[in-house]
């Protein structure tokens, strides 16, 4: 594995997603998003200083083996969608140069503060991400091809929130906020410090076994993702579970007919994930609030008891 | 180097000071690396200059922007004002400090790299409220400046600094890096109960090692967390711990004197943020110096009260007025463009056309269009024309104290004033004062909400907001006063009458500072009616304000509501019965 391992990579900046401490809800929608990726893609919010960012690169990294295609918040039109390469048409040739859209085909397309994107570059994903089609008509360039990825956004609430049409376009929505527990913080801490150390080892030109350690469990993790993944296809859901999905969906009045059908495909991911051949209502109780929290009609607040409780009772009508 | 530490915020740092801190910055860094490029930025800066573009042609050379690193070389952007920050350089350093990757995609250009830049800014305490706290956040690393406004202290602190000796710590970059314990993880996660990011544990946590690193120590010590705590502030006088070590040779070559990390204090006693340190500071940079006080003298002769040094906890930020995303145009057609540019767009009409970006956008095709050599041939879709900042010439300031309304129809009551921003095409701001909020403690506070125009579709929504229990009147005229300085005052905004409408019955029961604390007042009498006329006298300053007071009607403390109009001096209605609810 040392072999594997170059300084100068990219990847190497980010804490493996092995060694993440905490972060439960997102790590599931994450793996979720990957086992099932019709699922759309997540979107993470939390306030600063959460871990939002280290964890999307660090699965980007684990399950592709390079950093996410990455759409900055200051990306121009020609790069989202693709033009020419300009060094070639200074030297009349005209080459085209393809856009995030398109490096992220078959990816994970990663947005660091996706609330605070040009309001015209979330439209042009917004017709991507409807259609699952690139129409490229710019520049002399008229082009359509078929194109799908895992749209994984971050977002800090205090910078304001995503219009409902994006947000509707992230299959889920991860809340995530401070570790209180002092044992977690402490957890944080040691393995922000070992990632630290190991760095520096390479740095000195010498191994580090914490690294190819925790690369190996990277690539454990990895394999049961792919296993989960080909289970996927054959994990059912009664007709009885999707009555419950679709219940549920009503009851938190989804806004639309997306929120009980990711409900249901997430709890069929999270049956794969658990290497079940079916869902059961506690898959669906414990995928709901990545399901619905942005389909909710006061999708601006965090979930929280509230909305435990009605989940708890709208549930209680089937067990 | 320790990573994650080159967000460096000094708060009332004098320009001279931030000055002679990037100078010894700088010096540290050649020390270690290379010596690195120096960057300033201030309020002009836009995305083209901070990212640069493409060469395209001979008499347009490629521009690197200031942002985009040479080769991985080491770079200091100073900032000699955060508040003052352009918006376009505020969300660059937002995604930049502290990030693993850069990712530039701007007009051709498609470059990641691992950024290798410090940043060092200074704020003012009084104004770190304008500042985004996510931006904030993003500068892990706080000093306070000495309160000395003697020029020659700076002198004397740099003659001092050329000393030989406090390098020496710097050599030991290649150094083991030191080990730690148990006790020292719980100590340093206990230290931030309150705060709202991790970044403060880290920060705190890879401070104590850096230290450690620089006195070539192979094991942390109470003494090198303590003097981290110290540098940010959050050490109580009660728990500071002496440092005994003693920085030669002999500690850097050997283990001596090192002192392994011991329980010092019970963790939830320590650094709780919600209380201002007592810490008397005498010495901001004493761990660096390492205890050379008689090389450092500046800080050692200006006793400071280090309060804590995240301000931005306990007070409420105006960001919604500073937020980072980028404003609605509310002027579509408009004939005369006033607002500051902040970017191009494909221009539809031919005013304001941008032509520096128009001859951009047209030149890399000329090979293709079979231009003559020496002549630009222009087709319609070059055009580009400037995206500009929001700038209205009215708004509409509503104050609306829901606990003293609740039969009335509000809608036909402001219509008079509806008719004239829609007339005006003014946006508007709605302070509520008094809702109800899911957290009651959070009542206690009045909220603001900004609409493009009457036309919004959350009108309906504000003007219904339920009622709560407390009435933080005059926090609701805090933000009043605050929303006129931005809109009236600031920079080169070109609003030019602002109407202000209250309504309210003037029975505002909150004081400004439990809306600040979020303490529950008990035995207020007329504190919080004496802050909402406190902060009225300041309102009526304002020139180009029209301001109108509307009350209920009422049959107890009528005097109230007219205190608050003469205050403002302001015109003062009651509501027409007719304008209840049946």
């Amino acid at each position: 594995m040392e072999a594997q391992i170059n300084l100068n990579s990219f990847s190497l900046r980010v804490l493996p997603y092995s060694r993440i401490v905490g972060q439960k809800t997102l790590k599931l929608g994450l793996e979720l998003a990957f086992i099932a990726p019709r699922l759309g893609g997540v979107l993470i919010s939390g306030h600063r200083g959460t871990g939002k960012s280290t964890t999307a690169r660090a699965f980007s990294i684990m399950v592709s083996k390079s950093m996410p295609v990455t759409l900055p918040i200051n990306a121009t039109e020609d790069r989202v969608i693709g033009g020419w390469k300009i060094d070639a048409l200074m030297n009349r040739k005209a080459r085209p140069q393809p856009g995030l859209l398109e490096d992220a085909n078959g990816k994970l397309l990663y947005i660091d503060e996706v609330n605070l994107l040009d309001d015209h570059i979330v439209n042009i994903i917004l017709d991507v991400t409807s259609t699952g089609i690139l129409t490229i008509q710019r520049e002399g360039r008229n082009e359509s091809k078929p194109i799908q990825f895992m749209l994984v956004g971050t977002m800090n609430p205090e910078e304001g929130n995503l219009r409902p049409q994006l947000l509707d376009r992230f299959g889920l929505m991860a809340d995530i906020s401070i570790e209180k527990d002092i044992n977690i913080r402490s957890q944080i801490l040691q393995t922000v410090l070992e990632f630290d150390a190991a760095i520096f080892e390479l740095q000195q030109k010498k191994k580090s076994s914490w690294i190819t350690q925790a690369y190996k469990d990277n690539n454990y993790c990895y394999q049961s993702l792919i296993t989960a993944r080909e289970k996927f296809a054959d994990t059912t859901l009664s007709t009885d579970n999707k009555e419950v999905c679709i219940h549920i969906a009503m009851g938190f009045q989804s806004e639309s007919h997306r929120g009980d059908y990711i409900l249901a495909l997430a709890a069929r991911a999270l049956a794969a994930r658990e290497g079940m051949s079916a869902v059961t209502i506690e898959h669906i109780r414990t995928v709901a609030p990545l399901a619905l929290q942005h389909r909710r009609q006061n999708f601006n607040q965090s979930w929280n008891k509230n909305d435990d409780d009605l989940l708890t009772r709208l549930i209680s009508k089937y067990e | 180097m320790v990573p994650g530490l080159k967000g460096i915020l000094i708060l009332d740092a004098h320009p001279q000071l931030l000055v002679l801190m990037k100078d010894i910055l700088s010096e540290i860094i050649s020390i270690v690396v290379n010596p690195p490029d120096h960057v300033y930025l201030s309020s002009i800066e836009d995305e083209d200059t901070l990212w640069g573009n493409k060469s395209i042609s001979s008499f347009l050379p490629s521009y690197t922007g200031l942002l985009r690193e040479n080769n991985g070389l080491p770079r200091i952007v100073t900032i000699p004002d955060i508040t003052r920050l352009s918006l376009a350089a505020q969300r660059a350093c937002v995604v930049s400090i502290g990030s693993d990757i850069i990712s530039l995609e701007r007009h051709g250009q498609h470059e990641s790299w691992i950024p290798n830049t410090w940043w060092l800014a200074a704020c003012s305490r009084r104004d770190i409220g304008d500042v985004s706290p996510h931006l904030l956040d993003r500068f892990t690393l706080r000093l306070q400046s000495p309160l000395t406004t003697d020029i020659s202290d700076y002198e004397q602190f740099s003659c001092s600094m050329n000393s030989d000796n406090w390098k020496i710590g710097l050599a030991s970059i290649n150094k083991p890096w030191p080990v730690w314990d148990d006790k020292f993880l719980s100590f340093v996660a206990a230290m931030f109960p309150n705060a709202t990011s991790m970044r403060r544990d880290i920060t705190l946590a890879r401070l104590t090692i850096a230290l450690a690193r620089i006195k070539g120590q192979i094991q942390i010590t109470n003494a090198d967390v303590i003097d981290a705590a110290e540098l940010l502030g959050v050490i109580p006088e009660a728990k500071r711990y002496h440092n005994h070590i003693s920085y030669n040779q002999d500690t850097i070559d050997g283990d001596k004197d090192i002192e392994p990390f011991t329980d010092i204090s019970e963790p939830q006693s320590v650094g709780n943020l919600s209380e201002p340190s007592k810490l008397l500071k005498k010495d901001v940079d004493e761990v660096i110096s390492s205890k050379q006080e008689s090389d450092i003298e500046l800080f050692d002769n200006t006793d400071i009260l280090i309060e804590d040094l995240y301000p931005e906890d306990k007070i409420i930020s105006n960001h919604d007025i500073y937020s980072l995303q980028i404003p609605i145009s509310t002027h579509k057609f408009r004939i005369k463009p006033q607002g500051v540019h902040i970017g191009v767009k494909s221009a539809t009409t031919l005013s304001d056309i941008a032509i520096v970006p128009t001859i951009l956008s047209s030149i890399i095709y000329q090979p293709i269009r079979r231009s003559k050599k020496g002549k630009l041939k222009l087709f319609l879709s070059d055009l580009k024309s400037y995206r500009r900042l929001t700038v209205s010439k009215s708004i509409l300031i509503l104050l609306i104290d829901y606990t003293s309304l609740k039969e009335v129809d509000l809608e036909k009551v402001l219509e008079y004033h509806f008719q004239w921003a829609y007339k005006e095409r003014s946006p508007i701001v709605i302070i509520q004062v008094g809702i109800e909020r899911e957290d009651a403690l959070y009542e206690l506070r009045a909220y603001k909400i900004e609409m493009k125009n009457v036309l919004s579709p959350n009108m309906a929504k504000a003007l219904n907001a339920f009622p709560g229990k407390a009435t933080p009147l005059a926090h609701g005229f805090e933000l009043v006063l605050k929303t006129l300085q931005n809109i009236l005052n600031r920079g080169r905004n070109t609003i030019n009458a602002a109407r202000l409408v209250i309504l309210t019955d003037g029975r505002g029961n909150v004081p400004l500072n439990a809306s600040y604390t979020l303490n529950y007042p008990y035995g207020i009498k007329r504190e919080g009616i004496e802050d909402t006329l406190s902060i009225a006298d300041k309102i009526r300053d304002f020139q180009r304000l029209e301001s109108f007071v509307i009350s209920p009607l009422i049959s107890t403390y009528v005097n109230l509501p007219l205190n608050i109009a003469g205050a403002l001096d302001a015109s003062f209605e009651v509501i027409d019965t007719y304008l209840y609810k049946r």
